[in-house]
């Protein structure tokens, strides 16, 4: 690649980190945030709930937990099967002050939504006890439809989070409808979210709709402390399949590349609060993916990791090499985890520039990195 | 056999067996821990008393399928504590057959240190 070439490389791709920089803008006040809309699939429940564990909410857990499945594997159930192109779903968790959200949005058939609406309106119209009473009638004297459900997952969710259910139909031409529903719960065991606590599901709608507009498969802002990195890697792994000839290169990139990123942040992620704020983005691009990575820098880390960064982008392709093997074999003579090449390695596999952006903030210096993963 | 695959649920952690008896050294599996040093510290100690005591020379075999850099680095504090030595210890880099990543990253290692590698695709 020539340097014309490069640049013209750098500057699109920049404009990826400028757009993810947006969206860490419009959930700056969230402390937890997934965006999901990659390959729906019933190993990934599992692996959103433990990324969205933090212990500003661990006395509603089970219920967080439990509504978490039943929300994604709703989805599952009634959205496309796998093999089809994205249809429009996506799953969405939020923890913002005292409230957890939960948000769905898939494409459903003009009779599911005959179907629906009425379940919904009845359950939102009634109260507590009564909700346990219709969920009783129903469980003893009305089978299960070949979906799996009676009405039981509605009532069951809106009983268990303690709140009406959100939702918003959007006709479609096609005749269809794009069904999006948010559950509200409270943070804090036995507390009820007022009014003025919960998001209008509108605002979910338009905060998502960002997301799927600059063509984010997978967003999570959260905790870095603990070890991430193998739920991040999973949900990296099953939305970047390819039928490359060289698939075993092209895995490894990828894998490499989000668990050197994704370590970046554990190591050098400075503690907001009592934990490790960091965020970790997957973007598609015309001809490829794009991993984002986002953290607040350790006070008097920035200069070293600028200075690393810049020479790292300044070697080229055929250097990298050596520097990988110069830098590897200095490393192993100090006391310390880090081996200072996982950024060498990224560029060197990746065979492209590493882009980072640095912006002043209340709570200090914070850096974002992304790398473009090429796929053609 | 090796598996392509780099399979999560191996929890990234490899799985280490030091046999003095037949004088192996095996580490399988994947190694993408963020805390290598304390996770590698053991085998480290481990091989060092084997150096002491053991006359005979270790084989150290290599079967994985993802190491991270942090893992590359306590790889090569690991080897080099072969190379001070008399004895003719050696490595057996075993890889995916047809995952030449895996291969040439073998290669890389072998580069660092001096020891001598074999390679055997699996």
């Amino acid at each position: 690649m020539n340097l014309k070439e490069s640049n013209k490389e750098k500057i699109e791709h920049f404009g990826e980190l400028s757009k993810i920089a947006k969206l860490k803008q419009h959930f700056s006040n969230d402390l937890i945030i997934l965006y999901y809309r990659g390959v729906f699939s019933d190993s990934f429940s599992d692996v959103l709930v433990t990324l969205a564990e933090h212990e500003s909410h661990k006395s509603v857990k089970k219920k967080l937990n439990f509504l978490m499945i039943e929300v994604f594997q709703n989805i599952i159930r009634h959205g496309k099967s796998i093999d089809q192109e994205n249809a429009g779903e996506c799953f969405g968790v939020r923890s913002i002050q005292d409230g957890l959200y939960i948000y769905s949005s898939n494409n459903i058939s003009a009779d599911s939504h005959k179907s629906l609406l009425p379940k919904l309106n009845q359950v939102n119209n009634l109260d507590r006890d009564e909700l346990k009473m219709l969920y009783r009638e129903i469980l003893e004297g009305q089978k299960l439809s070949d979906k799996g459900g009676a009405g039981l997952g509605l009532i069951e969710m809106a009983r268990r989070s303690g709140n009406p259910i959100q939702f918003h139909f959007e006709n479609e031409e096609n005749g269809k409808y794009q069904f999006n529903y948010q559950l509200d719960l409270s943070a804090e065991r036995g507390v009820v979210l007022d009014n003025s606590q919960k998001i209008d599901i509108q605002d979910n709608m338009e905060s998502f709709g960002l997301c799927s507009e600059s063509k984010v498969l997978f967003l999570f802002k959260g905790d870095f402390k603990k070890d991430n990195v193998r739920s991040l890697v999973s949900i990296l792994k099953a939305n970047t399949k390819s039928d490359k000839a060289d698939v075993e290169f092209y895995n490894f990139k990828i894998f490499h590349t989000a668990v050197e990123l994704i370590q970046n942040i554990s190591r050098h992620a400075k503690n907001v609060g009592n934990f490790k704020e960091g965020l970790f983005c997957l973007v598609e691009t015309p001809s490829g993916f794009y991993v984002c990575t986002g953290n607040y820098m350790q006070s008097g880390e920035f200069s070293e990791m600028e200075n690393h960064l810049n020479i790292v982008n300044q070697y080229s392709l055929s250097e990298l090499k050596n520097v990988y093997l110069q830098t590897l074999k200095m490393s192993a003579l100090e006391e310390t985890s880090s081996a200072k090449v996982g950024l060498i390695d990224v560029r060197r596999y990746c065979e492209t520039q590493i882009d980072y952006e640095v912006d002043n903030k209340d709570l200090g210096l914070y850096l974002s990195l992304g790398v473009h993963i090429n796929v053609k | 056999m090796l598996n392509n695959e780099i399979r999560m649920e191996s929890l990234g952690e490899p799985i280490i067996n030091l046999n003095s008896d037949e004088g192996t050294l095996t580490i399988a599996g994947v190694s993408m821990m963020e805390n290598t040093i304390d996770y590698y510290q053991d085998t480290k100690n481990q091989l060092a008393d084997y150096l002491l005591y053991k006359k005979s020379p270790i084989t150290v075999i290599f079967e994985l399928t993802y190491f991270n850099s942090s893992t590359a680095k306590q790889f090569i504090q690991l080897l080099s504590k072969l190379e001070d030595s008399e004895k003719e210890h050696k490595v057996v880099w075993k890889y995916p057959n047809s995952h030449s990543v895996m291969h040439d990253r073998g290669r890389e290692l072998e580069i660092l240190v001096d020891v001598p590698f074999e390679y055997v695709a699996i």
